[in-house]
């Protein structure tokens, strides 16, 4: 299996799915093999067996490049999420994260993501395995090399596409390797049926390569809620601040919020090129003192926010899942997402809102605060049906995709 | 041979329109007149008139043929304002002296659970409404899906009826069957007639179910299962809509019933009977008691299709909280709009059962969610409350209050 994030190296959903299936896949007894671009410690996952390329895994210049896939390096302002760099602050506070050293997203990705596809050929011939699993663009190309050297059976798992990252005005590298990968791979596990659309419509995958399998939680305990100071609701949006997430129309609606209840609070958690903007406009609409903007966020402390948020709110324009709605559902928080969020295929007790559609999200968020049996009701259905997903059901689903494949390649063809 | 007889009922609620925080105070239009229409017609025309004509016919090849219906106040309205032509067939109907219209509440409510005092002006209503709209007088009652208890079933002897529907379960059988006239414990023992959920629900749920293992239902088979039944009675119970609209017409459902209804009333002593009738002549068998509300809805038939959550009973107790300054308003606008949200479908629409259950309230529901049906409905409450007059402290908007609109 190929990956970018792993913990501790994680900043978003992907690097959380990714743990969450291999911890699946040991559980249901599969052995594992995990390349990443970065050394983690795999004791909390016994079993699994990490490789992380080394220098003699790198192709030297030139000769030991595949022949089929020219790589070559391209000067282009590249991020893989569009807002890492974010603002000064934000990079100092970044610095200060335990997490940020080493972290899987270094100042020349483009480098990074190339030279580990480089790597993975070799590691692919020496390796034993039955098929090749590799997580969203970064290490697609990885995936296709260790196919090619393999010719075992390629599994490629889109957590994300660029079109969801950044709408039409996407980065054509990016999208060059997503639809190089998808086009060569065996099958395209998709974690939504919205996101299964996307790769079809955008990517023309066929139906037939294609399969949904959707992310789960790891179960917690102590995810109780913080009390409530009285009379002091807050209202959660947390997620990068990109226009993706439609940060614009959290702060639109938490206007209209505002001037029903002068008691509530706001908190925007996470970095993004939208924050500054958003700034703006809080400060412009005079509502400076309601709002609060504090970053990036380690994860023990957004889950303190979960438990102390009234209502979490997730107005993407794009959500190929949505991971966080999931966390917030596990501490009991009120959800309220777009319609057609990925996560909202797997749980019935949230509440759903058009994508731009700020009056019908602002009445949602004034409706939870206003009536209690609907904040009770959300809160407990919630968390018992988050406590029903199971990361082993996700893996089971991907163990089926993979017997599929291991059929095929029996056949002589 | 075992007479049969048949209810249908027939219904439809004032949908509420979407309705959110920012229209309290400013919309007082709460339903949704554009897709009630809509909704009307379209069921009118799949089932009300084909289904009535049927019924008309049947009615003239077999002098042995009868049927009982009940029509609540908030279809017969509607089918006035917007489907005439069916309501002329159901008068025509009711015309029939094989034909009985049965008493309900004017609103298909659950003002049983809520109030005894609207209760019995629902029933009232209903029966002025019967009587201009249909030109008759009902005898016997049910009430609103069948919900059903001992004091219920005494507050309606009270009230003047001479039998009241239930459905055929556990709880108020135990063991009996329900093929036979029983008696509600109430001072004049009250004759009670029971569904025969069983064969009721083969036609109304399953008859277009092909993972059903008796798929496809034929006449002949159903009669054999209805004449296989021991006792005096079967009463098959269900909903009007099932002829065109929960079963299309494609199912052949509509050529079911009249072969059916042709080969049962080709054998000599054949009978059907309208529920007066049943009583006029079937003795009662014995006294069934249920102290605990039943209905025919959901695996449950209890109450809890609409009063099983939080947010199902917070709504309830909400809107009746608002009764007594309804009355006081003494507006029959006021009083017309807590009525229609008295109906139990709004309260269905919050169910959040999961499984087959679920699948049927989702069915029937116009909200994307049960949580939207609540909120929606809470904030119509809220408005309905501000309009009364005299405003007490607000109740649907605790503390910190909501600042008043800003002019």
């Amino acid at each position: 299996m190929f990956g970018w994030e792993f913990p501790p190296h994680v900043s978003g959903g992907l690097g959380v799915a990714c743990e969450g299936i291999v911890r699946g896949l040991l559980d249901v007894g599969t052995d594992v093999t995990l390349v990443l671009p970065r050394e983690v410690d795999p004791s909390p996952f016994p079993g699994l067996r990490v490789i992380v390329p080394e220098r003699s895994d790198a192709p030297r210049r030139r000769r030991s490049r595949p022949r089929r896939l020219r790589l070559r390096r391209i000067p282009i302002p590249l991020r893989p999420y569009v807002t890492r760099l974010g603002t000064p602050s934000e990079r100092i506070s970044r610095r200060r994260r335990a997490t940020a050293p080493g972290g899987p997203y270094g100042p020349d990705l483009p480098r990074d993501v190339l030279r580990y596809a480089a790597a993975a050929g070799r590691i692919a011939a020496r390796e034993r395995f039955d098929v090749i699993h590799a997580h969203d663009w970064l290490t697609f190309l990885a995936g296709v090399e260790a196919r090619q050297a393999s010719g075992r059976p390629l599994v490629l798992h889109v957590h994300a596409t660029e079109f969801d990252r950044a709408g039409s005005a996407g980065d054509g590298f990016v999208s060059a390797i997503e639809r190089f990968g998808l086009a060569a791979a065996d099958r395209v596990v998709a974690v939504s049926r919205y996101t299964a659309d996307v790769v079809a419509r955008e990517y023309g995958v066929d139906p037939a390569r294609l399969r949904v399998v959707h992310n789960a939680i790891e179960p917690r305990a102590n995810t109780g809620r913080w009390p409530s100071a009285p009379g002091v609701p807050v209202i959660l949006f947390a997620g990068r601040i990109t226009r993706q997430k439609g940060p614009d129309y959290f702060v639109a609606a938490a206007a209209r919020v505002a001037a029903e209840r002068p008691d509530a609070v706001f908190v925007v958690a996470g970095a993004g090129d939208r924050r500054s903007a958003m700034i703006e406009r809080v400060a412009a609409a005079d509502l400076a003192d309601r709002f609060f903007f504090p970053g990036f966020l380690p994860p023990e402390e957004l889950r303190r926010l979960y438990a102390r948020a009234d209502v979490f709110v997730m107005p993407s324009a794009s959500e190929p899942f949505g991971l966080a709605a999931l966390e917030a559902l596990q501490h009991g928080t009120p959800v309220i997402v777009s319609r057609s969020a990925g996560v909202s295929e797997v749980v019935r007790h949230v509440l759903r809102v058009d994508y731009g559609d700020v009056e019908d999200l602002a009445s949602k968020i004034l409706s939870v605060l206003a009536f209690e049996p609907l904040r009770r009701a959300l809160s407990a259905r919630g968390l018992a049906e988050v406590r029903t997903l199971s990361w082993s059901d996700s893996a089971a689903a991907c163990v089926a995709v993979y017997r599929e494949l291991v059929g095929e390649s029996a056949q002589p063809s | 041979m075992i007479p049969v007889c048949l209810y249908f009922q027939v219904h439809q609620p004032y949908r509420l329109r979407r309705y959110n925080y920012f229209d309290v105070g400013r919309e007082h239009r709460y339903f949704d007149d554009a897709a009630n229409r809509e909704l009307l017609a379209s069921v009118a025309a799949r089932c009300y008139v084909p289904a009535a004509a049927l019924c008309e016919r049947l009615l003239e090849k077999h002098p042995r043929f009868a049927v009982s219906f009940s029509l609540s106040g908030t279809v017969l309205e509607q089918l006035r304002a917007w489907a005439p032509d069916a309501l002329a067939a159901f008068r025509r109907l009711a015309a029939s002296d094989r034909v009985e219209i049965l008493a309900e509440t004017s609103h298909h409510s659950l003002a049983w659970l809520a109030s005894r005092e609207e209760f019995a002006d629902q029933v009232a209503l209903h029966r002025r409404i019967v009587r201009e709209e249909l030109d008759v007088e009902p005898r016997v009652f049910r009430n609103t899906e069948l919900i059903y208890s001992d004091s219920l079933a005494a507050a309606v002897e009270d009230l003047g009826y001479r039998g009241i529907l239930a459905d055929g379960v556990e709880p108020l059988l135990g063991s009996r069957s329900p093929a036979h006239v029983y008696r509600a414990p109430t001072p004049k023992g009250l004759p009670l007639l029971l569904r025969h959920f069983r064969l009721s629900d083969d036609v109304a749920f399953r008859f277009s179910d092909r993972s059903w293992r008796e798929w496809p239902l034929t006449p002949e088979k159903y009669d054999r299962w209805i004449s296989g039944v021991e006792g005096d009675l079967v009463s098959l119970f269900m909903d009007f809509e099932t002829f065109g609209e929960h079963q299309r017409r494609e199912t052949s459902i509509f050529e079911f019933f009249e072969d059916w209804v042709d080969r049962r009333l080709a054998r000599r002593g054949a009978a059907f009977l309208t529920p007066s009738a049943a009583i006029d002549r079937l003795e009662p068998r014995d006294t069934l008691s249920s102290p605990r509300l039943l209905s025919w809805a959901d695996e449950a038939r209890d109450v809890s299709a609409w009063q099983g959550n939080d947010l199902q009973r917070d709504a309830l107790g909400k809107l009746f909280a608002l009764e007594r300054r309804v009355r006081s308003s003494g507006s029959a606008g006021l009083a017309e709009d807590f009525r229609r949200l008295s109906t139990s479908d709004h309260f269905y629409y919050m169910a959040t059962k999961s499984a087959g259950d679920g699948r049927v309230h989702a069915h029937f529901s116009p909200f994307d969610s049960p949580y939207d049906a609540y909120i929606g409905f809470m904030h119509v409450v809220s408005d309905l409350e501000r309009r009364l007059p005299r405003p007490s402290r607000a109740i649907l908007h605790p503390e910190p209050s909501r600042p008043a609109p800003r002019a």
